[in-house]
């Protein structure tokens, strides 16, 4: 008995999956019971169906069980087992089972090696998901299963005009090695078909890794370059700092200049409408100086036509009653000379008329003009224009 | 944590793979019952055939063994390999056998190197334990055949003693001849396995039962594990002794050295006969009964400080999680992670052959270390510095990764050094030397010693410094001995003055500097206690207990550690291994703030709001030790110490400011520096007067002799406190003084009246 015997026999029963825990010492004294149950259970995991001894109470009963495990293993497995030693039950008799055990084992660990290599993944994932995809698969089935056996049964009604087409080509003699031919042929084609879709399949996963990989790289790439980004980010450039003061102080300037640009144009507003508020009062002044010197000349008009009264108030006296009839508060002393009223409504009319004109001076010397040709007395016009110009020049500044 | 499994497919024995061991961090070494021993390199990803050893030898057990010869880079390797056929073999490094030796009867079912590589142990299926010298020569019969196979036998740590396995027994025997071993029963089935951690002492064993159990170096039970399916075939202790791993038929199973399990994993292997740990403690190999060899690597390592989390995700990237801004960055390096340290903001990622220092603020720039020997065992941080513990040196680097200092004592070899024996404090590292374990060495950054090591009465366990404080003298060095008593000493210390040593406190099984202030927590008995101010002890040992607070400790469980003491949080983990957050009174932290700053308002302010009598001591010490006598007025008379008050009252109505000065020195227990400012103002009488008063008789004779002043007055009190005692003068220099002095007791009262007369009028 050796302790590596021991050490190894354990292990293979274990692995194999014995129902109790075998010790080391468990074979140090003589300990049928247990080498029986081994045996036993040893045999039965060879062939269920094998036909031993099973009962080990009577001394009868074990000579038997040893013998007919022996028997059998001799049989089945070409296996010769010391049957003395066996019965002796201690540490040697560990000699013959690892015997036994290690057949199995061997078988047990080429099993699990195929199995793994073969279908890993999928006893790695034992739980409902899988389930559920069966059953999935199943509804398919069955779905397929109706659609195939509706295509059958069209098929089989179709099978009476075909038996006589079939009969026919059947009877056709067919030359041997034309077919032959024709079989190579195409078989060498679909070969060559599948070689090189298989080579298309096997690109496609050499790119498409090389597609993975680059797409990683350039994702780490993108990565790397955003967290430097974002370092720079936290970075201030040098003059940041002046920068930033400037531009505070460019703002201050900005809004003083718009402060100062807003007082200008409400100044030039306002110097405007003084100017127009200059200009109203202006003429206003002109349009009373030129009352006074119509009033002046009307004065002049009425001492000279006192003078010639008998000669012009019959020819005069109509149109100078119309005029009379609109301005009537205006003029009420007027009213009560009859003769002053035919030479104002003259006047006036020509002065409607020329005040669309702006240009006063220019109006003034009209004025002069006319009345010089209405009333040919250029001495004393002359000597009140030049009174009202005079007063224009005060009253511009 | 996790293992990551891997097998490797590039080559594979044909038998069962019976042993397993490191050769240096990438090179795996394993033989099987194929007489192969292979060379597996985990880098290149190739094995290599070493030798073949003759067919009648089956291994069983395997150790091997590289010891320094002279030099540094000359190093031996001598393989260990006991086989079945009752023999042992020492096998060089090229793989020939080098001497066979009949050793046992039957298998020699194990074999083992001392740690210190001078001797050698087998134990076999006779019986027998023996030990060998290193060239095979029979030394002594440990243990005499006791018909009981020895399956497996640990040495430990010091040589000294042989754990082996009898049956369903333990045995600790030590070697020296006619002494007691101590036997217990550890499992109802037979041990199978049993390991012996070097660093704290644990055993593990494993057997037949199902079980493995973890023990004490006392045998006493730490813990013992649920049921497994099969026997437990394998046990290894990590390097660093925090981790163990267990194997079983189709299992795998890491646990932390508190016995609770990290991670289990069911490969489809077999038994595992033999696991391994490589020397930097992130890898195992194993050896599987389906002829394969598995590699496992730890991930999962996992760091934690303040609002930072570092995981370790593979073998070469490190993700960094921050928990407040929830944002994460993944860290990448092209070697192997073997260590991280992450505190003080910053962490440390140690590979292979360099180190990356990154601050919290910024992990895309590292500060990139290349150490100098590429084995990190121990990584140490403080607030600004930080220590490399490699094979045969310690290095001092500062955050800007450059190197400070190389520090060496006689007796340091860091190879072994426990990482509990050594701690870094701001510009200070304190470490149990090897030699004599009641040594403790001090010295500062730059690797000069400071005024020699702290000798202590007996065996130093643990060592910790203080981490915080305004100036070297704050710092405060606090140690756990064999009898679990908790000692507290300063570290620096003024000129003329000696180190002090004090007992804080008794049956600690853990304790923890805070990270920033000088606050100690310490786990007693079944209690978690929390010294405010240990700084006390050297100032008013009446108080300690009033500046204490503790803390029932039920909720924690059973043999409960402590992890962390950052900011007001400690971290304790249950034996279960369950980390528990208990909060501490943030006041504390402010008191110790607005002490530093001589913020006395402000913390009289504070004590009044929380009204606790812990503070209120607390404030009271500090204010004394900082001379504010209005302060510690105010705190003496809220905690009732009204000798105090009164003494305070006293002091106030003294108008020379020295003497003031000079009695709140002695009130804080500073009588050397009492005596130092009042002789520094020329006051000789006070300083005299002080000394007798102290009843410090000789120092107080020395500095009137050495005046040549009041020598009189020193002999007049001297004899009427004997003369109060009713015993006859013993002091020589008393004696021979008496002789030639005659003293005229009127005299001398009048003289001392003078004295204070004239103080009064100098003021």
């Amino acid at each position: 008995m050796s302790y590596r015997d021991l050490r190894n026999f354990t292990e293979m029963i274990r692995s194999l999956g014995f129902v109790r825990l075998v010790s080391m010492e468990n074979f140090r004294t003589p300990n049928f019971n247990l080498v029986a149950d081994i045996l036993i259970w040893l045999i039965k995991r060879f062939d269920p169906e094998a036909n031993i001894h099973e009962e080990y109470t009577s001394e009868q009963d074990r000579v038997l069980l040893v013998r007919s495990a022996a028997e059998f293993m001799a049989l089945r497995a070409n296996l010769i087992l010391n049957t003395k030693r066996l019965y002796q039950a201690d540490g040697f008799s560990v000699k013959e089972l690892l015997k036994i055990a290690t057949l199995l084992y061997q078988a047990q660990q080429a099993n699990i090696d195929d199995e793994q290599n073969l279908n890993r993944p999928a006893t790695d994932m034992i739980d409902i998901n899988s389930h559920i995809e069966e059953l999935k698969l199943s509804r398919e089935l069955a779905t397929q299963v109706t659609t195939k056996g509706a295509s059958i049964y069209e098929s089989l009604g179709k099978e009476v005009e075909l038996k006589e087409e079939r009969y026919q080509s059947v009877s056709n003699f067919l030359e041997l090695n034309k077919v032959e031919k024709a079989l190579k042929e195409t078989n060498f084609a679909t070969k060559q078909n599948i070689e090189s879709t298989k080579g298309f399949i096997e690109n496609v996963a050499a790119t498409e890794n090389s597609l993975d990989s680059k797409i990683e790289k350039k994702k780490s790439e993108l990565e790397r370059n955003q967290k430097r980004l974002q370092t720079l980010k936290k970075v201030r450039p040098a003059f940041l700092e002046e920068f930033e003061k400037l531009e505070v102080d460019l703002q201050m300037l900005y809004k003083d200049y718009i402060n100062k640009t807003r007082c200008l144009c409400y100044l030039e507003q306002v110097q405007e409408e003084n100017a127009i508020a200059e200009q109203e009062r202006m003429f206003k002044r002109q349009r009373e100086t030129r009352k006074m010197m119509e009033e002046l000349q009307l004065e002049d008009a009425r001492k000279l036509m006192e003078d010639d009264e008998s000669l012009d108030v019959l020819a005069d006296n109509v149109p100078q009653k119309a005029v009379g009839r609109l301005r009537t508060a205006t003029a009420a002393r007027a009213r009560l000379a009859t003769g002053r009223k035919k030479v104002y409504g003259g006047m006036n009319a020509d002065d409607d008329s020329n005040s669309l004109d702006s240009d006063s001076e220019f109006f003034l010397d009209d004025v002069d003009g006319e009345d010089s040709s209405i009333l040919g007395s250029n001495d004393d016009l002359k000597g009140i224009a030049s009174e009202s110009k005079s007063d224009q020049s005060d009253d511009d500044f | 944590m996790q293992l990551k499994i891997e097998f490797p497919r590039y080559a594979e024995h044909s038998d069962i793979v019976s042993c397993v061991s490191w050769n240096n961090t990438e090179e795996v070494l394993s033989c099987g019952d194929d007489h192969l021993l292979m060379k597996w390199n985990l880098i290149t990803g190739d094995s290599q055939k070493v030798c073949e050893l003759p067919n009648e030898v089956f291994p069983l057990d395997f150790h091997s063994f590289s010891r320094n010869i002279g030099g540094r880079k000359q190093t031996q390797e001598q393989l260990l390999i006991t086989s079945s056929d009752g023999r042992f073999h020492l096998v060089g490094k090229s793989g020939r056998i080098e001497k066979s030796v009949d050793a046992h009867k039957g298998a020699v079912l194990v074999g083992q190197w001392s740690p210190d590589g001078s001797s050698l142990l087998t134990g076999g299926e006779d019986g027998n334990l023996k030990i060998w010298s290193r060239s095979g020569m029979l030394r002594s019969l440990a243990v005499q055949g006791t018909g009981v196979p020895v399956y497996s036998a640990f040495w430990s740590s010091d040589s000294t003693q042989v754990l082996y396995t009898q049956g369903k027994h333990l045995v600790i025997k030590p070697l020296t001849p006619n002494s007691k071993s101590n036997r217990w029963k550890a499992h109802d089935g037979l041990i199978l396995k049993v390991a012996w951690d070097h660093v704290n002492g644990r055993i593990i064993s494993g057997g037949e039962d199902c079980r493995y159990k973890v023990w004490d170096m006392y045998g006493t039970p730490i813990f013992s594990s649920l049921l497994h399916e099969h026997s437990i075939t394998s046990l290894a202790w990590s390097p660093s002794g925090d981790l163990f791993a267990v194997g079983s038929f189709n299992t795998i199973r890491l646990c932390d050295k508190s016995g609770w399990s990290h991670c289990l994993e069911k490969p489809a292997t077999g038994s595992l006969y033999c696991i391994a740990w490589s020397t930097d403690g992130t890898q195992l190999a194993a050896g599987c009964a389906n002829h394969k060899l598995l590699l496992a690597h730890i991930i999962g390592r996992k760091v934690e400080w303040g609002q930072f989390e570092g995981l370790t995700t593979g073998r070469k990237s490190v993700v960094v999680h921050d928990v407040l801004s929830d944002g994460s960055d993944a860290l990448e390096f092209s070697e192997r992670v073997i260590h991280l340290a992450l505190a003080y903001k910053h962490l440390v990622v140690v590979t292979t052959t360099q180190a990356y220092i990154y601050s919290t603020s910024n992990f895309n720039t590292p500060i990139i270390i290349d150490l100098r020997e590429g084995s990190v065992s121990n990584v140490l941080l403080s607030d600004k510095h930080l220590v490399l513990v490699e094979r045969t040196s310690l290095s001092v680097y500062n955050f800007e990764g450059r190197l400070l200092s190389s520090p060496r004592w006689a007796s340091l070899n860091t190879a072994t050094l426990n990482p509990s024996h050594i701690t870094l404090g701001p510009d200070t590292i304190a470490a149990r030397d090897q030699a004599d374990e009641r040594l403790i060495q001090v010295l500062d950054i730059s690797g000069k010693d400071i005024g020699g090591p702290i000798q202590h009465s007996c065996g130093v366990m643990e060592v910790g410094l203080s981490q915080g404080g305004k100036t070297n003298l704050d710092i405060l060095l606090a140690f756990v001995d064999k009898t679990r008593d908790l000692f507290i000493s300063t570290v620096y210390t003024r000129p003329t003055a000696f180190r002090r040593i004090d007992k804080l406190g008794s049956i600690v099984q853990s304790f923890k500097w805070n990270s920033a202030l000088n606050i100690i927590a310490a786990m007693q008995d079944s209690s978690l206690i929390l010294w405010y101010y240990p700084f006390i002890l050297f100032v008013d040992k009446r108080m300690t207990k009033k500046t204490a607070v503790i803390k029932d400790a039920s909720e924690f469980g059973h043999r409960p550690r402590l992890m962390s003491f950052v900011d007001n949080y400690i971290g304790i983990q249950r034996s279960d291994g369950a980390i528990i957050n208990s909060g501490v009174s943030p006041y504390v932290g402010l008191l110790h703030g607005y002490a530093s700053t001589n913020g006395w308002k402000e913390a009289l302010r504070l004590c009044r709001m929380v009204q606790d009598e812990a503070l209120w001591s607390c404030l009271a010490i500090m204010a004394t030790q900082a001379k504010d006598i209005e302060t510690a007025e105010t705190a003496y008379a809220a905690i009732n110490f009204y000798d105090k008050v009164l003494y305070i009252q006293h002091i106030k109505q003294n108008p020379i400011k020295a003497v003031r000065l000079a009695e709140m020195s002695l009130l804080g227990g500073n009588i050397q520096e009492a005596e130092m400012i009042l002789l520094q103002n020329g006051m000789i009488f006070r300083a005299i007067m002080s000394n007798i008063n102290t009843h410090n008789w000789e120092r107080a004779l020395e500095i009137a002799v050495r005046h040549k002043t009041h020598i009189d007055t020193v002999l007049y009190y001297r004899e009427k406190f004997m003369e109060r005692l009713e015993k006859p003068e013993t002091n020589e220099k008393f004696k021979e003084l008496r002789a030639n002095v005659d003293i005229n007791a009127e005299q001398v009262e009048k003289k001392v009246a003078k004295e204070y007369e004239m103080e009064k009028e100098k003021s």
